[in-house]
């Protein structure tokens, strides 16, 4: 021992040193020297073992490690990081530490009482990144397969560059023959964010977008549903007016400061946005020393809610609508008695005169025109469209001259408005009027009362088409009230507690009212309709525009990402290297990337215009499209054995929405500024124009037309288990991957081929034709910013084997594109593939990295802290300068983000309440239009009807175009006429080849009825699962009815993100357990995946079919399965005990796990982490990996098409493990 | 060698936060990854969510070694393998070790582990058996740096604390309510026996009371 004296300075003065981490860091158990090569010997894999290049397991002297600043490989939070010092011996990592600085970066000091600490520690990921790069499923090599997708005795080692060769021909070949749209790329965060160099992004798009482009995707596969429900009742966040900005981070003041209740609609933050965790534990005690509450609303009560909750309001899986519904009920019947008046002022819980001014479809109303005026156009210094100030009038007569001032407002239809779904049958507010002269009277109801005194005209008109017949639950309840007992049935939530969150809600005494939404709540089958729920619950409550305020994903804000910020004033970034992502926003992308790669003019992107998106769930189906004759023949009554919903005798498509049906071969000629452009024709229905397509000779109705379907042939995947283990039905897909031949011959345009980038044996990897071995982002150069500040790094650890970065894939695919030469017609505007090159300036990302380093050393740049050091100095200094130290906390509650009349929604907040303080008599104006701007900013629109659309007009295609689009009411709209328009004529000019009557999304049931309505309803989860599981489609036997089933959540486990660290050591110990329930996890860590580089000389050795071979082997003593959570209770009455081993299925799949018995999961619910890799077992197929996708249906999201990977209905029973393997 | 537990000039010890814990494991896997422990069943520190009986007590807890003033370990271990810093760090000569596992026996808190090959594939020279006990020194290279041990300086939650016991109860005991981790407020932590080893650690606890169920009431499956 030595330093004693030191402990005490540490102790009274936590005085904490950096050096220490460059010098004399010597682990305990490293004293002693190392006999013997225990290495040598131990079997890794089947048979094949010995001493492995930077072995984790090999002890180290620890004394000269080299520490490296960098950020966390990990996106928890869209695209933040947390600092991370990685500490290398000869080429191996041998530790991970954090910031551990007395200081934050703006001085704050390390007071763990205080707010304003900023700093992010890395979590459990960021610290395993050890097991990580040295993981035992670590592709080394190039791979093709050559037998059967899956069949890993099938893959043959091959040069990268050779095989970068065949992909582009074979994207050519199919490019040529079947169009753009039979080019895939899906999304792969995982690549996105995984380094400046080390992404395969590029190099996907080497192959595909930058030269021949490819189909486009409709959403993102993450968080689709925000992009559709985020915004569309136009609330606000106090910000920006962008109800799905991802920053949490940045109301983290705003709750400590200023919020008075918290309301998490499931969101785990602490775990999901590790980059935010410590703010909000920090802000909600906060919140909760003020006495305010934090209520956590879910099924599963996550560690969020853990930490802190003061409130678990239990509520099943798919039923928050319910909760919602049963809230607005109680909110009714304290405003209005049953014969219609109104109660008492000082009794009554809702706004009416807020409501009847500022929210549209809450009671029915009448058609009307508003007077909006015109916005004011300048260009230059030249007013070219003068400003006509909105008079606020509303007319029920169409204006017969300047029809462009008003805006025409949809009626809402006699018991269609939200209020009467809620009531059903009660009748009370048909009884209620719109007042025209008393307390709650106001322009806007004024006038109602002269064409439409009732504010419902009748009650809920909604009606099934078979009436009592129905087979579908949510039908039958058009016509029931909606009490908090109705809901108390559905969701389980007590009644009790619906009514005292519908009471918070509407007392102002209660807001602000900060609400936390889940992503993931939104991926299941009615996922949209919940966030349409919760903002029309906040429109309706006036719970907007106040300090703290806000609806939020769980995201978060700092402080590092991959670099893009150079010092001030330098020009270091730039001259760095081109940015591989392109320039600056609003300048055109620049591709040619001169100096280190082959030069190139163009860029296909803007192609795709045309090609209708793919939703982020109907690539699979597109892709059957494409092969369905193929795996008609092979397959037979197979070909459905998955997919209880799809009956090939009838359509070519599961689903026919999301843009699967627009997967045709369309035609095209080459445009010399375009690159390509569609051809059309007119229909002779409608006289309209509509995308050519191949077989169609002469056809102009649509009726019995022959098409060419190209679907999708290649799929190049960047990244990630999105092609399988992140997609719905994992054996459906795992099915058609196996069946389809394999790629074979590149010039073959019409066999299926897919290519994999991945670091790691993943089950898409397995299943790929093409595996490119892909570096893990510490093995690549990099530059990360850190608050602000840019550090700069060479490769931390070498790659193994033949393993490449994805900058120098990038440039092997465009090489490969340029050996090839020219494709298609030459642009003039340069906007598609040329190669012009002829020297090849191709620079690694290594040296580039050094380059700089380098001139960082000279000073260059206007970098001064570097000057004079050696590489190593640098590397040991890229720790950021500290501010001074700051004396005291601060809670930044004046600053404009929470300054409520300087942010939009504060504005809007604002005039409304200045109008409902005053005269309701005079015309709203200012909630709607801001009188008296001079620019822009003098104009306030509620943004709803901005924030639906993600795909071009082209989407909809009718006579009349988009003018024939209902517009938003130009208020928060709790009615949506407009999304049911939209969903109906989504793709339809790509749907000339269809009948009239097939043309757009069909919006019709199995009974006929709509599915897309245009206020929130609550549609019944055994409904979703029972067109799901094909109940409604010839399946009865698949009722889930009756059953005794249990609701499955899927939420993101804290240590996997998605399916990346499935078998990663330090982590895998965390997430599994063996068939008895110990935590012997951690063993099977290194019998994990069979790579063919593995395999013995000869090939002599046995062959796992299965990723896990210790499972495979039926080895108890390290076999280690995933983790489902579920009731005690629930699982008393199935007799399992915690840590059996369970088999949980449903008619989609099965899968077996180990129990965990827990009362954080709600009585009639499970739960399945995210992220375990798919690995079915040969000997009854049922996957042993556990991937939760495994037991998810192909049956899309409600209205966005999306997946809806969070829905599922599980039988699970006791099991045992399946038989030892001979 | 007298086995009595001598009073040391200091005792250092930990202070965890149970308020703020969000069982993120970053300090068991900065554990493991600093003292360069592979995966496996040996967790020098240990991370969970105790269950009470009652719907809504969930009780994080993380612990390594409690460095006990009485050292349990210390008391039963015959072959002197265990000893006390003049800081109060308890810690093994794995040099020593013979394998009586009587140290694991008698730790209220089962913190001395024996790991397997698997974990533990190197055997090292001057180690009389293959795997001697071994347990949480409180990061005495570390603290010889001046640094905190690792999973104080991981705790993203700021959850956890070490420092002179002395100062501990200055800053987080008394009116600020933390208490010495004792088998009556946190019966769930003592696995094998309650003898009152006075184990440094202080905890802040978290009452049954911060937590209110709104507990489903009508689960009725259809």
């Amino acid at each position: 021992m030595k330093s004693k004296k030191l402990i005490s300075d540490l102790i009274e003065k936590v005085k904490v040193t950096r050096r220490s981490f460059i010098k004399g860091a010597l682990a305990i158990g490293a004293t002693s020297t190392v006999y013997g090569c225990s290495k040598e010997g131990i079997e890794i894999i089947d048979g094949s073992g010995g001493s492995v290049p930077g072995d984790p397991m090999s002890p180290v002297d620890l004394s000269n490690a080299q520490m490296y600043t960098t950020a966390c490989g990990h996106n928890c939070g869209a695209g933040t990081r947390c600092m991370t010092n990685v500490h290398v011996v000869n080429n191996k990592i041998v530790r991970v530490t954090s910031d551990e600085d007395e200081r934050d970066f703006n001085g704050n000091l390390r007071d763990k009482n205080w707010l304003n600490d900023t700093r992010v520690l890395s979590c459990a990921k960021g610290r395993s990144s050890k097991f990580k790069v040295n993981s035992a499923v670590r592709v080394k090599y190039g791979l093709k397969q050559t037998k059967q997708r899956g069949d890993v005795t099938g893959f043959i080692r091959m040069d990268t560059e050779a095989m970068m060769k065949e992909v582009a021909t074979k994207v050519r070949s199919v490019y040529t023959k079947h169009g753009v749209g039979a080019i895939y790329i899906p999304k792969a965060s995982a690549s996105n964010y995984s380094g400046t160099f080390s992404k395969c992004w590029d190099a996907a798009y080497g192959l595909t977008k930058y030269v021949a482009s490819t189909r486009g995707e409709l959403n993102d596969w993450s968080y689709h549903q925000i992009n559709f429900a985020g915004g569309l009742t136009g609330y606000m966040i106090p910000y920006n007016g962008s109800p799905y900005t991802p920053t949490i981070g940045s109301q983290l003041h705003n709750i400590a400061g200023a919020v008075k209740n918290a309301v998490s609609w499931g969101t785990n933050t602490l775990s999901t946005a590790n980059t935010s965790a410590w703010g909000y534990i920090r802000a909600m005690e906060k919140l909760k020393e003020r006495g305010g509450k934090h209520y956590f609303i879910g099924p599963e009560f996550v560690d969020t809610g853990v930490t802190c909750s003061t409130d678990w309001v239990q509520v099943r899986n798919y039923t928050d609508t319910a909760l919602i519904m049963g809230m607005f009920h109680e909110m009714i019947v304290n405003t209005f008695n049953a014969d219609g008046t109104l109660k008492p002022k000082a009794e009554r819980w809702l706004d009416v005169a807020y409501l009847d001014t500022m929210v549209y479809g809450f009671f029915d109303s009448p058609e009307y025109w508003l007077h909006i005026g015109v916005r004011k156009v300048v260009e230059g210094n030249v007013v070219t469209v003068p400003e006509v100030p909105s008079t606020g009038e509303i007319v029920f007569v169409e204006p017969a001259t300047k029809l462009n001032e008003w805006r025409y407002i949809n009626s809402v239809p006699s018991g269609r408005s939200l209020s009467a779904y809620v009531m059903g049958s009660d009748d009370r507010l048909t009884k209620a009027t719109y007042d025209a002269t008393g307390e709650t009277a106001t322009y806007t109801s004024a006038k109602f009362v002269t064409v439409q005194p009732k504010r419902n005209v009748r009650v809920c008109s909604y009606t099934a088409t078979k009436g009592d017949a129905t087979e579908y639950l949510y039908k039958r309840d058009f016509l029931t009230a909606k009490t908090p007992e109705w809901a108390e049935a559905i969701c389980g939530t007590p009644a009790a507690t619906i009514r005292a969150l519908a009471k918070m809600y509407c007392n102002p005494a209660q807001h602000p009212i900060y609400n936390d939404w889940a992503v993931g709540m939104q991926k299941q089958n009615n996922g949209v309709i919940n966030i349409i729920a919760i903002t029309a619950l906040m429109c309706v409550t006036k719970t907007f525009g106040l300090k703290g305020e806000g609806l939020f994903s769980s995201w978060a804000s700092y402080p590092a990402k991959w670099g893009k910020s150079a010092p001030a004033g330098s020009t270091l970034v730039k001259d760095f290297l081109i940015d591989p992502n392109g320039p600056a926003s609003g300048k055109k992308r620049d591709r040619s990337i001169p100096e280190h790669r082959p030069s190139m003019t163009g860029g296909t992107s803007n192609q795709v215009g045309w090609i209708a998106s793919l939703s982020v769930k109907e690539w699979f189906n597109s892709l059957k499209m494409a092969h369905f004759d193929e795996l008609k023949e092979k397959l037979g009554a197979d070909i459905n054995k998955h997919i209880p919903e799809w009956n090939p005798d009838n359509d070519r498509y599961i689903n026919d929405n999301g843009g699967a049906k627009a997967g045709i071969k369309y035609l095209y000629a080459d445009n010399a500024t375009s690159g390509k452009e569609p051809l059309t024709y007119k229909d002779a229905n409608d006289n309209l124009d509509y995308y050519d397509y191949a077989g169609r000779n002469g056809n102009t109705t649509g009726v019995d037309s022959t098409p060419e379907y190209n679907g999708i042939r290649v799929i190049v995947n960047p990244g990630g288990g999105i092609p399988l283990n992140q997609s719905m039905n994992a054996n459906d897909t795992a099915l058609v991957y196996k069946t389809l031949e394999v790629s074979g011959d590149p010039t073959d345009p019409d066999r299926f081929c897919l290519v994999t980038f991945d670091p790691f044996f993943s089950p898409g990897a397995k299943y790929s034709d093409y595996l490119f071995p892909a570096t893990v982002h510490l093995e690549a150069g990099d530059w990360t910013s850190i608050a602000s500040h840019t550090v700069y790094r060479p490769a931390i650890v070498k790659a193994p084997g033949a393993v490449k970065d994805g900058w120098r894939y990038a440039y092997e695919a465009l090489k490969a594109q340029s050996e090839l030469g020219q494709f298609g017609k030459i642009s003039t505007t340069g906007n598609h593939f040329k190669y012009v090159g002829t020297t090849n300036r191709y620079q690694p990302a290594e040296v580039l990295s050094l380059k700089l380093v380098d001139e960082a050393i000279k000073g260059e740049h206007k970098i001064i802290k570097f000057y004079g050091m050696t590489r190593n100095e640098v590397y040991a200094n890229q720790a950021i300068a500290r501010a001074p130290a700051t004396t005291k906390e601060h809670i930044a509650t004046t600053v404009s983000l929470v300054d409520d009349w300087h942010s939009w929604a504060g504005s809007t907040r604002k005039i409304i309440d200045e109008y409902l303080a005053l005269d309701h008599a005079r015309r709203v104006i200012t909630p709607f239009v801001k009188v008296g701007g001079s620019s822009a900013a003098g104009y306030t629109y509620i943004t709803s009807e901005k924030s639906y659309s993600r795909d071009s007009d082209e989407a909809y295609h009718v006579a009349g175009g988009l003018a024939d689009r209902p517009v938003m009411s130009h208020r928060f709209s709790v009615y949506l006429n407009a999304v049911v328009w939209d969903y109906e004529r989504k793709y339809s000019k790509w749907h000339g080849w269809l009948p009239k009557e097939k043309r757009g999304q069909t919006n019709k049931d199995y009974e006929g009825d709509q599915i897309v309505y245009p206020i929130p309803m609550y549609f019944n989860f055994e409904d979703s699962f029972n067109e799901a599981y094909g109940v409604f489609n010839g399946k009865p036997e698949n009722n889930v009815i009756g059953k005794n089933l249990l609701t499955l959540g899927t939420t993101h486990d804290r240590y996997r993100v998605h399916s990346s660290n499935s078998t990663n050591a330090f982590l895998r110990e965390l997430t599994t357990r063996t068939d008895k329930g110990k935590w012997l996890s951690g063993n099977d860590w290194n019998e994990y995946a069979t790579i063919p580089d593995r395999h013995p000389e000869g090939g002599t050795a046995p062959i796992s079919p299965m990723l896990s071979s210790a499972v495979y082997k039926a080895d108890p003593t390290t076999a280690s399965w995933q983790e489902i959570w579920m009731n005690i209770d629930d699982a008393n009455d199935r007799t399992i005990k915690d840590g059996d081993l369970v088999l949980v299925k449903n008619p989609i799949g099965a899968v077996r796990c180990v129990a965990r018995t827990t009362n954080r999961c709600v009585r009639g619910t499970a739960n399945l982490h995210q992220g375990a890799w798919y690995d079915p077992n040969p000997i009854d197929g049922v996957d042993d990996g556990a991937c939760v996708n495994t037991l998810m249906s192909y049956h899309p999201s409600r209205i966005d098409q999306g997946n809806a990977q969070q829905s599922a209905y599980v039988s699970i029973e006791k099991t045992t493990p399946p038989a030892a393997k001979q | 060698m007298e086995k009595s537990t001598r009073v040391t000039k200091t005792q250092l010890g930990f202070y965890f936060d149970q308020t703020r814990c969000m069982s993120c494991n970053a300090c068991t896997v900065a554990c493991k990854d600093w003292n360069q422990l592979n995966p496996g069943l040996v967790n020098w520190r240990e991370q969970f969510t105790y269950e009470g009986e009652n719907i809504g007590e969930f009780f994080p807890f993380s612990m390594g070694c409690n460095h006990c003033e009485e050292p349990a370990c210390l008391t039963v271990c015959t072959a002197d393998a265990i000893s006390k810093t003049d800081d109060g760090i308890v810690t093994i000569n794995r040099d020593k070790c013979i394998n009586l596992l009587s140290c694991i026996k008698a730790c209220p808190f089962a913190k001395p582990q024996i790991a397997d090959s698997k974990q533990e594939p190197n055997t090292i020279i001057g180690w009389q058996i293959e795997h001697p006990a071994q347990k949480c020194t409180m990061c005495l290279d570390r603290l010889d740096e001046g640094l905190k041990p690792a999973c104080v300086s991981s705790c993203i939650g700021r959850a956890l604390d070490f420092g002179d016991m002395a100062v501990l109860e200055r800053t987080y005991g008394g009116a600020n309510g933390a208490v010495r981790l004792n088998s009556t407020d946190f019966p769930y932590v003592y696995k094998n026996n309650k003898v009152d080893t006075k184990p440094a650690m202080l905890v802040k606890k978290k009452a049954s009371s911060n937590l209110t169920v709104h507990k489903s009431t009508s689960y009725k499956p259809k």
